[in-house]
């Protein structure tokens, strides 16, 4: 083939963002269709399917093909993509009768609660009837195609990717219109009888003739751009329009002549059912949808189970696996501490700068957002705990007066104030001792005290992974209840045999949420009904109820779990912000103003003021607008310790939006520092390392998108879960919002200030000398950290 | 055990599908340069060839710029797809962003792209140069830059999400609690039933006719 017209042929696009929202609709249009047609097969036959598949086909050979590469340059390849989306597409998918089978592809939660309201609602549905009147949609196409082409509207699109994109939005929803009443796709009722539909058309091909007609004859080039543009196929520019306006006329003819004689063949051979609009209600079939049951009639819970899942579902269910993926975990942090204490002592040059900050911290919360806590469950520290009940007694109940998360709090406080004021990620040698104060607070805690009391009541990081796990989509929890209740053994807290049962008192019955969970799978291995899985739950669900949960009794009543969660939400917005130029310009400067030597000072002052006296200021504030707004016999502590938990899923997103930037820009930063260990052990990893040559994982592009988007979701989660919160407290709408309005306006506060520090110049201050300044939302290439 | 099987392929279905929107998702994330869009900037003949320089966004503003090339050969008008181009873009005060323009990027197969990222606004320089062996030609030109845009229009759809979601569901809440105060909430809790008249006529009722049947 010519290369030059092979390279126009390979000239496709991936317009991704349409090719999802294609592959998505399509996937819920042919589950919709595989339901509906075990009931009604005549009514959805295969040839549905494959019109409503090749409508999309059609659209996205519009969107993607060459002809959208080269509308540019061509108005004739413009014209045959308009053609496309107004003549090919619509009546495909409309013969595909797409209403019901999207509808009945949609999850039955949504169709019910979400979409269902609207679908009922009397006034969208006589919206619906004038939209689809004929007349209507003859006018709707007919405008939008002549404003399209008038030169003004033709240019901006041209001009515009946004406007070009508008543009054929319009045409596709127009042209969707017009084909409706022409296509009547089953089951709904025509409004003017069939013969009209002869005219419709008629009307419609002769503003389509004088518009291309119009183009053919026209002796100047209408739109500039293609005056101004390179003639590739050496046609004139007034020749590529009379072309165009041939493409038009002709091909554009037959797509209404067609319908029209088709339309006439049925009207004269059964004239007497064309001449009058049914006025009968088409009876569809009855459509089961599940019923308030969540178990599977063998028992299994609705949610999937992890556990059940081929290969994966086999080795988590082993007792092994767990240790061999904590001794893989142990022998990483055994590397990570010799590198911190031996190695080079610049944090992005040693494995104890790189493999904690950038990779581990990444992973879990990715972990988290996308399965559960899998990372208590891999925890190098719990196996010390093993070895410490060899040689220490652990006969000790923990101390009563600790037995909550306040400990747990102050030490996660102190953590981040730590990491903040001696940029811990920018120091190896603390990063080791970090560690191996771990490993020795594990060994010497649980070799004392029974039961797993460092995971419940001490750990930061585990308090930092049960309180995120809440919105994970994952939980350790019994597959069939009925189970449990015919249990008399009660082998998944008591355990048996060799099995443990579980040390953090979590009764699988009673469990609820990820709270206190450290995916250890002993319930699993104990259980002797196999009753206990890894099952999957709508994220977020288990923040709103206030049920009685094994081990942490009602969360309204735990003022420590509430302020956990507070300091992990604040903590998230603070620990970003920390790396951000103009909070660094913030401390210099009042660090200038003091007179003082060091930085400390200021960031400790900062940092005690944003992450204690503003989240406490901000609630007690919450709970003054509420009482103003509606005031009411509501204890203001439960109040805050149930709404406080809504925020978590806010929180998360921006722990996420900020760690995972790290991991993603930062994860192949890895490879050199191996290279330099290797180096320094006297040996050599495949070359000298390239301290310059790391790449990103994903685009540097993706990323602010990805960022917004992350926040975008904890915003959506926290303001349901408020306002399912504040339902909870009052089934009247306006007390309701009354109770929601202050604490939907924290959120949006929070949002707004990640939003801000998402699009802020970067300045970690460990690293400020060799370091450029660039947005965290990492828009200038070559960050890293 | 049948039943079993059946769970189960209906969670590998399941966990298929949602795999399947997952990554819908991602590709709706992915985003990547123009290479032919935006505006002509520059149209020049330069030894052998005829150069036609597009920028995406037609207006170009500091940060990312997309810079397009084609080059055609005078004599036939046959776009040359087997040359080096270089873009060098000079500001006054003597920045200089330069960038190899490749196909590899492009949409448009025939087009040499690059995203080139413009620290600032003002008047810059534009230099294209095309080379082929040892033979080289250069097109120049000048290209206004725009301030920044806000970053607040730069998201905007991203940004703008969670209030278009707000506003469903607060429609979506109203309608409820106007269809449960009119006595119609045994209509919108079963949709069990589907009847329809008008495209969106959907009207969700009872499933206790089922029953009947």
């Amino acid at each position: 083939m010519n290369p030059i017209a092979e390279m126009i042929f390979r000239s496709w696009q991936a317009d991704y963002e349409a090719l999802a929202i294609l592959l998505s609709v399509a996937v819920i249009y042919t589950r919709g269709w595989r339901r509906l047609r075990r009931r009604r097969p005549r009514e959805f036959g295969v040839a549905r399917l494959a019109s409503f598949l090749s409508g999309s086909a059609a659209i996205l050979l519009a969107i993607a093909s060459p002809l959208d590469a080269f509308a540019g340059l061509l108005l004739t390849a413009h014209m045959i993509q308009h053609l496309l989306l107004l003549m090919v597409a619509p009546p495909l998918l409309l013969y595909g009768a797409p209403y019901l089978p999207i509808l009945r592809g949609l999850p039955a939660r949504v169709l019910k609660h979400g979409v269902g309201p609207f679908l009922a609602s009397p006034g969208l549905q006589r919206f619906g009837r004038k939209l689809t009147h004929p007349l209507v949609c003859w006018l709707a196409f007919t405008i939008t195609s002549l404003t399209w082409h008038t030169p003004g509207f033709y240019e901006l699109a041209l001009r515009s990717p946004f406007w070009h994109g508008v543009e054929h939005l319009c045409f596709l929803g127009a042209a969707m219109l017009f084909w409706w009443p022409v296509i009547q796709p089953w089951p709904s009722r025509a409004q003017w009888p069939r013969w009209a539909m002869i005219p419709y058309l008629f009307l419609a091909d002769f503003q389509n003739t004088a518009l291309a007609a119009f183009l053919i004859f026209y002796d100047r080039v209408i739109y500039p751009s293609y005056a101004a543009a390179p003639r590739l196929l050496n046609l004139s520019p007034l020749d590529d329009q009379a072309a165009a306006g041939a493409v038009m006329w002709v091909p554009g003819s037959v797509a209404y002549l067609i319908p029209i004689g088709l339309l006439t063949v049925r009207a004269l051979g059964s004239r007497r059912q064309a001449v009058r609009p049914s006025s009968r209600r088409v009876e569809l079939p009855v459509i089961q949808t599940r019923g308030a049951s969540t178990s599977f009639p063998d028992g299994r819970p609705e949610g999937w189970d992890l556990l059940s899942i081929p290969i994966i579902g086999g080795a988590l269910g082993r007792p092994r696996f767990r240790r061999v993926v904590q001794s893989a975990m142990f022998a990483l942090a055994l590397v990570v501490i010799a590198d911190g204490l031996f190695g080079h002592q610049m944090g992005s040059m040693n494995l104890a700068g790189t493999l904690p900050w950038i990779h581990w911290r990444g992973l879990v919360v990715i972990s988290l957002l996308a399965a559960g806590n899998f990372f208590c469950m891999a925890c190098p520290f719990t196996m010390a705990r093993d070895f410490g009940r060899r040689w220490l007694p652990a006969r000790w109940h923990w101390p009563k007066r600790l037995r909550s998360k306040l400990l747990a709090t102050v030490l996660l406080a102190v953590y981040l104030w730590a990491y903040e004021a001696f940029s811990l990620w920018d120091s190896p040698w603390w990063t080791a001792w970090i560690v191996i104060g771990y490993f020795v607070a594990s060994f010497v805690i649980d070799g004392l005290f029974k039961g797993a009391s460092f995971c419940k009541y001490v750990c930061p990081i585990g308090q930092f992974n049960f309180a995120q796990s809440l919105v994970s989509p994952l939980e350790v929890k019994v597959r069939n209840a009925d189970v449990c209740r015919a249990c008399a053994t009660y082998d998944c807290i008591r355990g048996a045999d060799t099995r443990r049962g579980c040390e953090l008192g979590l009764f699988q019955p009673k469990k609820s949420g990820n709270l206190d969970c450290t995916f250890c799978l002993d319930c699993v291995q104990a259980c002797p009904h196999q009753n206990v899985g890894i099952i999957g739950v709508t994220p977020g669900s288990q923040i709103t109820h206030d049920r009685y949960r094994s081990a942490l009794g009602r969360l309204s009543q735990r003022t420590d779990v509430a302020a956990l969660v507070l300091l992990l939400v604040f903590g998230a917005f603070v620990n970003a912000a920390g790396m951000i130029g103009p909070v660094a310009s913030l401390e210099r400067a009042l660090q200038q103003r003091m007179g003082l030597e060091s930085l400390l000072p200021v960031t400790s002052a900062l940092f005690v003021l944003a992450l204690i006296v503003a989240p406490l200021l901000l609630v007690a504030l919450c709970g003054v607008v509420w009482r103003a707004l509606c005031g009411g016999a509501i204890r203001l502590r439960e109040l805050a310790c149930r709404f406080a938990l809504t925020l978590t899923p806010l929180g998360f997103s921006m722990w996420v939006a900020h760690l995972s930037y790290h991991f993603l820009t930062g994860a192949a930063a890895v490879i050199p520092v191996a290279q330099r260990v290797a180096g320094d052990l006297g040996g050599s990893l495949l070359d000298q390392p390239n301290w310059a040559g790391a790449a990103a994982l994903l685009p540097l592009d993706w990323l602010p998108s990805l960022q917004i988007l992350l926040l975008d979701g904890g915003l959506l989660l926290t303001l349901y879960a408020s306002w399912r919160v504040a339902r909870l407290f009052s089934t009247r709408a306006g007390r309701a919002l009354g109770l929601f309005a202050p604490w939907a306006g924290l959120a949006v506060l929070l949002y707004a200030s990640g939003v801000w520090i998402v699009f802020q110049p970067m300045e970690m201050r460990g690293l400020a000398p060799r370091m450029q300044a660039c947005p965290m939302s990492g828009r200038t290439p070559g960050m890293r950290h | 055990m049948t039943a079993m099987k059946n769970n189960r392929s209906k969670l590998i279905g399941r966990y298929w599908r949602h795999s399947l929107l997952f990554a819908s998702l991602l590709l709706a994330l992915y985003s990547r340069s123009q290479a032919d869009g935006g505006g002509v900037a520059l149209h020049q003949v330069a030894g052998p060839y005829v150069v036609t320089v597009f920028i995406a966004p037609a207006t170009p503003r500091a940060g990312p710029v997309d810079v397009s090339v084609l080059a055609r050969d005078r004599a036939d008008g046959r776009a040359a797809i087997d040359v080096e181009v270089f873009v060098r873009l000079r500001r006054e005060g003597g920045i200089a962003v330069v960038g190899h323009a490749t196909r590899g990027v492009t949409q448009n197969e025939l087009f040499y792209s690059v995203l080139m990222n413009l620290p600032e606004a003002g008047q810059w320089e534009l230099e294209v140069t095309i080379k082929r062996g040892k033979s080289e030609a250069s097109v120049f030109g000048q290209l206004s830059v725009a301030a920044p845009r806000p970053f607040l229009l730069s998201y905007w759809r991203s940004l703008s999400l969670p209030w278009v979601v707000v506003t469903l569901f607060a429609m979506n809440q109203w309608l409820k609690g106007r269809a449960a105060s009119r006595g119609e909430k045994r209509l919108t809790t079963h949709p069990t039933k589907l009847r329809c008249e008008t495209p969106i006529d959907l009207s969700l009722c009872d499933s206790a006719q089922e029953g009947k049947k």
